[in-house]
């Protein structure tokens, strides 16, 4: 396990690098009133593959990570019961389609707005998640520097998909708002098992939702595009 | 897709597995394996759940939507019941619902195995300049399954190729455009090469695709350039040899200098020889006074002349001339001359009143020597003689006394005493057909003074009285205060140095027995003592040796 911690960490390290130089320039610029911009502007089209990018890689890293916690923490007849009652992914709530006749049915705003949604959702517990895995005694370097690496991206993909928003469709920017996320956080000490079984659905349905993120805003650059017959 | 595993084959029906090839549709089979009786259609029902518990009450599950007819033991989703990102719970069961036989839970994006790419093709790149290799560029296009220009699928393809013969495949890195060169492929050999897909992120690969066989053949006439190679080889390696042939003695002197020969100041080369160890330990184990040759640090540019040693016989040339057994004593094979016989020293010996003593006549040989009795009584009154210890290699430190002045210096044959000194030293060379003699070791007439093979080639450096030879080599006598302070009044015999010279020859030395009134000392006749000195080796016996460490603890 140790010997195949170290192999992921190097494939993460080797697979990373062509994005890591992409990643380098911020995302986004701030462009306040009245100040000056601190990075010059950016194309809709280079902005919305830098975003795309970025959803790929957290979707990567993320089930990378997922992967990881199951090989360590879970017990293998386990493996299977995820997502069952009580846990619940915690973005169920939210009125996203999931097939992809609905998906393609949604105009370029219902995308966009839903992956800020499902952005915004996941920012909180991935800083919970950072330190309950903090707790575990056998947690790997490099677990723990994925899920770190990922809340901080999630952040930028934030940022990204505001700018976007306000590029494509010409609103304003929308005040951050994060929804209650108060059935994480638990009062007392749960016991080990329950504690892993929860912090392994937080996982996976985050794996979830990055690649839902994902192929909506592929979608959305399809369209941009037009190339294709994008429905 | 999750499969239980088993250990066992199962005898009851189980699912093989559920797989979507495009995330929009999935398919689950089952296996009946042993129970033929539940082959129909009908037999088996799967039941389905989606986002909600296993556990929720069979009400809520639903039946498999479809199915498939074109195969058995399948049931198909289509894109209606398909929902991409939800969490799907299907199981096996019987016909009355009684029995479940499987279950399986999964999500659909976890499951996916694409469909294997279509269309693989090559177009040759380049070929070397030998023609022996080439590349390739492969192109293919995504399955037709996969949704990839909406964007819905992201798929990353993985090329694997292989010379027919081989069994190993090549694999090379994913990649995500529809395109990829593969370089050094070899010409006239056949290869195979295959390629395969998976959606980015995912886990699973989907099948292979057809495989698709690349061969060029080429003229690789490899003659010119194999007999150009052996050419430039041999002109090299002949170039080579023509310098080092050229160069040879400068080389030989570069690569193997000279070794010098062992030498050690004051110890005879024959002991350095192999089997001589003994000498060589007792020799080295004497205390410094005895070998200060040894121990000195003034190398002197003189020292090459020990070389002259082993033609400087301590032995009586004249004597030899006359006593055939005492040359025979003194030989020595090293000796550098023609014939033991031959004179090597100069024929300016003093003849003094003294005549030369004969080993001889101590050991009670050949009495027709002459002067053999006159020396015996010259021993008897003699200041004093000692024996003479001959060694008859090249560090011969002895030589026999000629005779004993009356101021107690003992004169060794055959060299000239004062005037050799430092002439005959300075002229001595490395040469061993230099003939001279040394001026051995002064036996104090006051003491009984005795000299040990070691003080009788002692070099030191000291000055002393004229009759002493000073030499500055090692083989060169000590003055006569070295041999008044030397403890041992009882003389000994090394009877190694018989050994040493290896010869049959009767040792020349003898025991001194005392020193009688006028400084003489008093040698046992030796016929008894002869065999033994021939005998002995390196093993001191008690009487009349005296090993050189026990000197010291001797007092007169």
């Amino acid at each position: 396990m140790w010997f195949s911690s170290g192999m992921q960490r190097a494939v993460w390290a080797v697979l990373l690098w062509p994005y890591l130089l992409t990643l380098c320039i911020p995302l986004v610029c701030k462009e306040e009133q009245g100040s000056l911009t601190r990075c010059p502007s950016i194309s809709q089209e280079k902005l919305l593959d830098r975003v795309i990018q970025h959803a790929e890689l957290i979707y990567r890293v993320s089930e990378e990570s997922c992967s990881l916690f199951e090989e360590m923490f879970v017990p293998f007849p386990m493996r299977l019961q995820r997502n069952q009652a009580g846990y619940a992914c915690i973005t169920k709530e939210l009125p996203i389609p999931s097939s992809k006749s609905e998906i393609q049915q949604m105009s370029d705003k219902w995308l966009l707005h839903s992956v800020l949604m499902l952005v915004r959702s996941w920012i909180e517990p991935l800083v919970y998640l950072q330190t309950t895995l903090d707790l575990y005694d056998d947690a790997s370097e490099v677990l723990l520097n994925k899920t770190k690496w990922v809340s901080e991206k999630l952040l930028s993909l934030e940022q990204g998909v505001m700018v976007l928003i306000k590029k494509m469709l010409d609103e304003g920017m929308l005040p951050t708002t994060y929804s209650e996320q108060g059935l994480l956080h638990n009062d007392g000490q749960p016991e080990m098992l329950e504690s892993v079984m929860r912090d392994y659905t937080l996982l996976s349905c985050f794996k979830k939702d990055a690649h839902k993120m994902e192929t909506f805003l592929k979608l959305l650059k399809c369209r941009q595009t037009d190339i294709y017959n994008c429905a | 897709m999750y499969k239980h595993t088993y250990m066992v084959p199962p005898r009851h029906p189980h699912l093989t597995g559920c797989v979507s090839t495009n995330l929009e549709t999935f398919r689950c089979r089952w296996n009946v394996d042993y129970f033929q009786n539940l082959s129909q259609p009908g037999d088996l029902r799967l039941f389905y759940i989606n986002n909600k518990p296993p556990h929720a009450p069979p009400k809520e599950w639903s039946e498999c939507p479809h199915y498939s007819t074109d195969r058995p033991n399948e049931c198909f989703f289509n894109e209606n019941h398909t929902t991409v990102w939800a969490y799907y719970s299907v199981q096996l069961r019987s016909k009355d619902l009684a029995i479940l036989y499987d279950e399986n839970r999964f999500n659909v994006e976890d499951i996916v195995q694409p469909d294997p790419p279509v269309g693989l093709n090559w177009t040759l790149l380049n070929m070397s300049l030998t023609g022996a290799y080439y590349d390739i560029m492969l192109s293919w296009k995504p399955p037709r399954s996969a949704d990839v220009e909406m964007g819905w699928m992201t798929l990353q393809y993985e090329i694997q190729y292989r010379s027919v013969t081989s069994e190993l495949w090549e694999v090379v890195d994913l990649v995500k455009n529809t395109q990829r060169s593969i370089y050094g492929l070899q010409t006239n050999v056949n290869h195979e090469v295959r390629v395969r897909c998976k959606m980015h992120g995912g886990k699973e690969f989907g099948e292979f695709s057809n495989s698709v066989f690349v061969h060029i053949s080429s003229k690789v006439s490899t003659f010119p350039v194999v007999a150009l190679f052996i050419f430039g080889s041999l002109c090299l390696v002949a170039i080579l040899m023509l310098v080092v042939i050229s160069q040879q003695e400068k080389l030989m002197v570069i690569l193997l200098p000279p070794v010098p020969g062992p030498k050690i100041r004051g110890i005879d080369p024959e002991i350095l020889k192999k089997g001589k160890l003994r000498e060589l330990t007792s020799i080295l184990g004497a205390p410094p006074e005895l070998r200060p040759e040894l121990y000195n640090n003034d190398i002197e540019e003189q020292n090459d002349t020990l070389t002259d040693l082993d033609t400087d016989w301590l032995m009586d040339h004249s004597l030899s001339s006359n006593c055939s057994p005492l040359s025979v004593g003194f030989r020595d094979d090293d000796s550098g001359r023609a014939s033991c016989c031959d004179p090597d020293l100069p024929s300016e010996l003093e003849v003094s009143p003294f005549h030369p003593l004969t080993p001889t006549q101590i050991l009670s040989k050949e009495p027709s020597c002459p002067a053999a009795s006159e020396q015996s009584t010259l021993v008897q009154g003699s200041t004093g003689v000692e024996p003479l210890f001959v060694a008859p290699s090249r560090e011969a430190l002895y030589t026999q006394v000629s005779g004993v002045r009356s101021s107690g210096n003992v004169l060794l044959s055959p060299e000239v005493d004062k005037t050799t000194n430092e002439d005959s030293e300075k002229d001595m060379t490395e040469k061993e057909k230099e003939k001279k003699a040394f001026q051995l070791l002064v036996m104090n007439a006051d003491d009984g003074g005795y000299t040990s093979e070691l003080n009788a080639g002692n070099m030191s450096p000291r000055s002393s009285e004229g009759d002493m030879s000073e030499r500055d080599m090692s083989d060169h006598s000590k003055a006569g205060e070295d041999l008044s302070s030397s403890p041992s009044p009882s003389p000994y015999y090394k009877s190694d140095t018989s050994s040493m010279s290896a010869l049959a020859p009767v040792p020349v030395y003898t025991m001194v027995e005392g020193v009688d009134t006028q400084n003489s000392l008093l040698l046992t006749p030796n016929s008894t003592l002869a065999p033994q000195m021939i005998n002995q080796k390196s093993v001191p016996t008690p009487d009349g040796y005296l090993a050189p460490d026990l000197l010291s603890s001797v007092t007169l």
